[in-house]
């Protein structure tokens, strides 16, 4: 299990993933599964290309879940290209209303950076769609991807980043990988920035997930249910918050099985005094 | 209320040429202004994070369709024979930490009704149903009362409809030191400002971004001068080491700066969740202090035992009947109410 904060990308196209890859030093992972998935050597990014369309941003999102080992704190981030009907080629956007065309279904991402970049409206299609609005970026990945990714962290820890590829003024024929990789790599710095500002939100998550630290070593002691598991780790918690230099794990060696371990642990809990004036 | 703190806001279509709903968004000019078909799309996805929302909600307009006014426990009165609250406006701008809004909802981002008159309506339905009876309207209970009026104007709104019913009493319940309106109309009768206290290193660790127990009694002290009248709200009652002496002092503090004649009631009522909203509000802050010392499950509640919590209660009453009459203590709990009389 991973113990740390991970960043999940899930980008459609081999040219949106270059830049990230190379900003981030991810490498090819050698495995049997139906999608290409990159990681860095501390495990810490990973990337996966799903393909055009909902269906396979779908399926990589969640593949990259089990392949990952993602926790609930993990950040997903679908970034990659977008047409827009009136901004400007190569403007980095952070979505935060995504309009599924084919069910009229809205979806409102709200990822919390202090950033000052655009936001805009995201359509996501099932067909390339050069029926530019005004105000709204279109792609065909995004609403699949955001209702995948909610499922499997918060939804304040996914983010969905388009950058402008074609419009009125500038025709999808005549995207090139090349310019792909430009037009990731000219905004590598903001997204670095978002990126860097998503870790310390994992960081709460993760500070408030992850499991205590002795958790493992009493439940490999002692034989415990499914209920009295999580009895355990609330308990736990609470010794953290309230005895930190105390150690559990001794306090409680002499017990004979779970249900003492739990008494003791409670009984000491129910000791604790709040010092409302040293806090 | 910091106006640029909020970023975003979200307004529903059919609400969106509604003059308070343009009043509102100007105030938010430079804001992201996002349309929606329905506020539970936005305010009741499941996948949301409260905490992490907490650091910046984005604030929703909506229009309620129903169940502008409901009917709270008899236990919860301040002598008023029938008793409703009313919502207005969903989530604080405060962050306190026993507060019950963590467990209740699933998102932490400002749910604004701004169809007033609809609230007006029901209420003065129920007045008309019950023209012998005592009426006590709360308002404050799902938000601040005061906290958001430069925004939402919804106490400007509301006084003259009381000052139109005299018979019905309105609460407005508030931690805040932000006082418009109530510096500019003329005080009536039949409305109680009720202040939440506690003893100020309490409220120190755990009203956060709420104003310090000090600016408050400074707050409270102008109101009263100003001829309104003011409730006193020790509630949630905080156990602790050396809790009574916190407690006394405060209780000396309070009541040496309120003007006696200005308090319509003083109420005190225990810490209590149900035991399914506990186990929501410590997933979301496990690390918390106060969750992790004698909170206890205790039937379908989580709560300091009964002997702390009598003890706090009889201590509470013995201190109070010090200061005022017994027949405006009331204790706030589902089996006792008024403590005299």
């Amino acid at each position: 299990m991973i113990d740390h904060i991970s960043i999940c990308w899930v980008v459609a196209m081999k040219s949106e993933a270059f830049a990230i890859c190379k900003c981030f030093n991810l490498k090819n992972v050698t495995h049997e599964g139906p999608f290409p998935i990159f990681t860095d050597l501390a495990r810490r990014h990973w990337l996966a290309i799903s393909g055009v369309g909902r269906v396979q941003a779908a399926a990589a999102t969640m593949y990259l879940h089990d392949i990952s080992g993602a926790q609930p704190w993990a950040v997903w981030v679908n970034l990659g290209i977008a047409g827009h009907g009136r901004a400007d080629y190569g403007t980095l956007f952070l979505v935060d209303k995504i309009v599924e065309k084919s069910t009229g279904r809205n979806l409102y991402p709200r990822p919390l950076i202090s950033s000052n970049v655009s936001r805009s409206v995201l359509e996501t299609v099932d067909q390339p769609d050069t029926n530019y609005k005004s105000g709204t970026l279109f792609d065909m990945e995004g609403a699949a991807f955001f209702d995948i990714a909610c499922r499997l962290s918060c939804q304040q820890l996914v983010l969905l980043l388009k950058i402008v590829s074609d419009g009125p003024n500038a025709k999808l024929e005549g995207l090139t990988d090349k310019k792909i990789i430009q037009l990731i790599e000219q905004n590598i710095s903001s997204i670095k920035k978002i990126i860097k500002e998503m870790e310390g939100k994992s960081k709460i998550e993760y500070n408030r997930l992850v499991e205590p630290q002795d958790y493992k070593i009493i439940i490999k002691k002692w034989h415990f249910s499914k209920t009295r598991r999580t009895q355990l780790q609330v308990f736990l918690r609470k010794w953290d918050t309230v005895f930190p230099k105390k150690d559990v794990v001794s306090y409680v060696e002499d017990c004979s099985n779970s249900n003492m371990v739990l008494k003791k642990i409670s009984l000491k809990l129910n000791t604790y005094k709040i010092e409302w004036d040293k806090r | 209320m910091g106006q640029t703190l909020i970023d975003t806001v979200y307004i529903e279509e059919s609400i969106k040429n509604h003059p308070r709903t343009e009043s509102i968004l100007l105030r938010f000019g430079k804001a992201r202004h996002i349309l929606i078909e329905r506020y539970g799309e936005v305010f009741n996805k499941r996948s949301q994070n409260f905490r992490l929302q907490k650091s910046s909600p984005a604030l929703i307009l909506a229009r309620k369709h129903s169940g502008h006014i409901l009917s709270v426990p008899d236990s919860f009165g301040i002598g008023g024979k029938k008793n409703f609250y009313f919502a207005h406006m969903s989530n604080c701008i405060y962050d306190c930490r026993y507060c019950f809004l963590q467990g209740m909802f699933v998102s932490a981002n400002y749910l604004l009704f701004i169809n007033f008159e609809d609230f007006d309506e029901e209420m003065d339905k129920l007045i008309r149903e019950s023209p012998e009876d005592e009426l006590t309207f709360f308002s404050g209970y799902d938000c601040d009362s005061l906290a958001f009026e430069n925004i939402t104007g919804f106490v400007s709104h509301v006084l003259p409809f009381f000052e139109k019913h005299k018979s019905a009493t309105l609460e407005l319940r508030t931690k805040s030191v932000q006082i418009r309106p109530l510096d500019l109309i003329t005080p009536i009768e039949n409305c109680v400002i009720a202040y939440s206290l506690m003893p100020p290193a309490m409220s120190k660790a755990l009203d956060h971004k709420a104003p310090s127990i000090e600016s408050r009694l400074v707050a409270m002290e102008k109101i009263a001068n100003m001829g309104w009248k003011i409730g006193l709200r020790f509630d949630p009652l905080i156990y602790g080491r050396n809790w009574k002496s916190h407690y006394q002092s405060l209780f000396e503090q309070v009541f040496s700066t309120v003007p006696k004649d200005s308090i319509h009631s003083v109420s005190y009522g225990p810490l209590r969740f149900p035991q399914s909203m506990f186990r929501k509000i410590f997933k979301l802050y496990p690390e918390e202090e106060l969750f992790s010392g004698f909170l206890a499950p205790r039937n379908s509640v989580v709560a300091y035992t009964s002997e702390i919590e009598d003890t706090m209660a009889n201590f509470c009453i013995e201190m109070l009947r010090n200061f005022v009459p017994d027949t405006i203590i009331f204790q706030c709990t589902p089996e006792v109410q008024v403590v005299g009389g």
